[in-house]
């Protein structure tokens, strides 16, 4: 205990004698840094001189000057200490953690935009629909602003097998996303059927379904466009008389589009109910607005979202 | 209205509900069933309809009535192409083909 508080006493010291004595500091031992101090500074220890004999024990000797004095000396040189290592820690810590979090966070959005590059010019686009009310209908009304994704689905309601059973596994999706993540989405089924498929038609057959499921149809030109846009095939036998039964091949997938209407992905028919589940949920999870990837990238840190 | 009546109802009809549907898809079940216990696999070859009628004719009739026509030839190709599919699948693994790495259809296999 005597040794430590002695050499903070010394060093105190020296950093009061100035600069002229930090040089010597590193060569002289410590007996000629005290001599150095003496020498330097006659006059305060010259009452404490006369009253006891000159030469004494380096322990005794009094270095500091009065009580109140070391107080505050060593109080000064713990705070150096103790306090900064402390104080490095927990700045160092924090900083290492959200460093660390934020590589993270930017990983995964890197993921996804890099996925935008090539998915969104390709699938989505304008189209104009009616819905099962003869409502209007049109790409605008996939935007809005609550991170709202939409899935759509396209088929005929004269489908036998395959349509019903992929809305039905809609239907189990919407319920698990809602129970389990809270998450809703607008679920679109277009028809590709338009010449049977009425907006009634549309309305009675979705019934069966999910009641979150929209219907939408409209004439045989803009159901064709809508199509296109999404890269869907279907085909009508070629030789219907009016009035004829027929069933009409289309392509199945659910599309995945995010709430500023553009795509994000597609659930094909081999994937189950669970799975198509979490992979929307992933998506809605890492969905970033564009004006805020805007945003970024002008902002200063904008070199790294590069 | 003569000659296109039943097919023009048939046509403008709404599209079968759930109810119907259901009904369709369990007389198909159980035509299909009869099929394959007695080894027909193409129900719709026309070297294979007697057979048919005689094994299963009541299936037949019952899936007919349930379902839509354009239903019932969906199903019965389906069936066949189905068939045809998965025996070859089975013949390739049985020479040791590899499987693909991932999934074509959400089949338990």
């Amino acid at each position: 205990m005597l040794k430590i508080s002695r050499s903070t006493l010394r060093i105190t010291r020296d950093l009061n004698l100035g600069a002229t004595c930090v040089s010597r500091r590193f060569i002289g031992s410590s007996l000629v840094r005290f001599n150095q101090a003496n020498d330097s500074k006659p006059s305060t220890n010259k009452s404490n001189e006369t009253s006891s004999p000159k030469k004494r024990p380096l322990s005794r000797v009094a270095i500091g000057g009065t009580a109140s004095k070391k107080k505050f000396v060593s109080n000064s040189a713990e705070f150096a200490s103790w306090k900064a290592v402390m104080l490095l820690l927990v700045l160092g810590g924090a900083a290492s953690y959200y460093f660390t979090k934020e590589k993270e966070r930017l990983r995964l959005q890197k993921d996804v935009e890099s996925k935008k590059s090539y998915g969104r010019p390709l699938i989505g686009g304008p189209f104009n629909l009616v819905d099962e009310n003869g409502k209007e209908f049109t790409e605008q009304d996939l935007k809005n602003d609550d991170k709202r994704f939409s899935i759509i689905y396209f088929g005929f309601t004269h489908c036998p097998d395959v349509c019903p059973d992929e809305l039905d596994k809609l239907g189990e999706m919407l319920d698990e996303l809602k129970s389990k993540d809270n998450i809703e989405l607008l679920p679109l089924f277009i028809t590709c059927d338009p010449a049977r498929d009425s907006p009634e038609i549309v309305k009675q057959y979705l019934s069966d379904f999910h009641p979150s499921i929209k219907g939408l149809t409209g004439t045989y030109e803009n159901v064709k466009k809508a199509c296109k846009q999404y890269r869907v095939y279907f085909s009508t036998p070629p030789d219907v008389k009016p009035g004829q039964d027929y069933l009409v091949d289309h392509s199945i997938f659910f599309y995945l589009m995010n709430s500023e209407g553009a795509f994000v992905d597609v659930i094909g028919r081999e994937v189950t109910a669970q799975e198509g589940a979490e992979k929307i949920r992933k998506h809605v999870d890492a969905f970033i607005p564009e004006s805020e990837i805007q945003r970024r990238k002008e902002s200063w840190f904008g070199f790294l979202y590069k | 209205m003569g000659f296109f009546s039943k097919s023009d109802n048939e046509g403008n009809a709404p599209p079968p509900n759930k109810a119907k549907r259901q009904a369709c898809w369990d007389s198909r079940d159980k035509f299909f069933a009869c099929l394959t216990d007695n080894n027909i696999d193409n129900s719709l070859d026309p070297n294979q309809l007697g057979n048919v009628e005689d094994k299963c004719g009541n299936y037949k009739s019952e899936f007919e009535n349930n379902c839509v026509k354009t239903w019932v030839k969906y199903f019965q190709e389906k069936r066949f192409n189905d068939l045809t599919r998965q025996r070859y699948i089975d013949k390739l693994e049985a020479e040791g083909a590899q499987q693909l790495p991932f999934k074509l259809d959400n089949s338990k296999r």
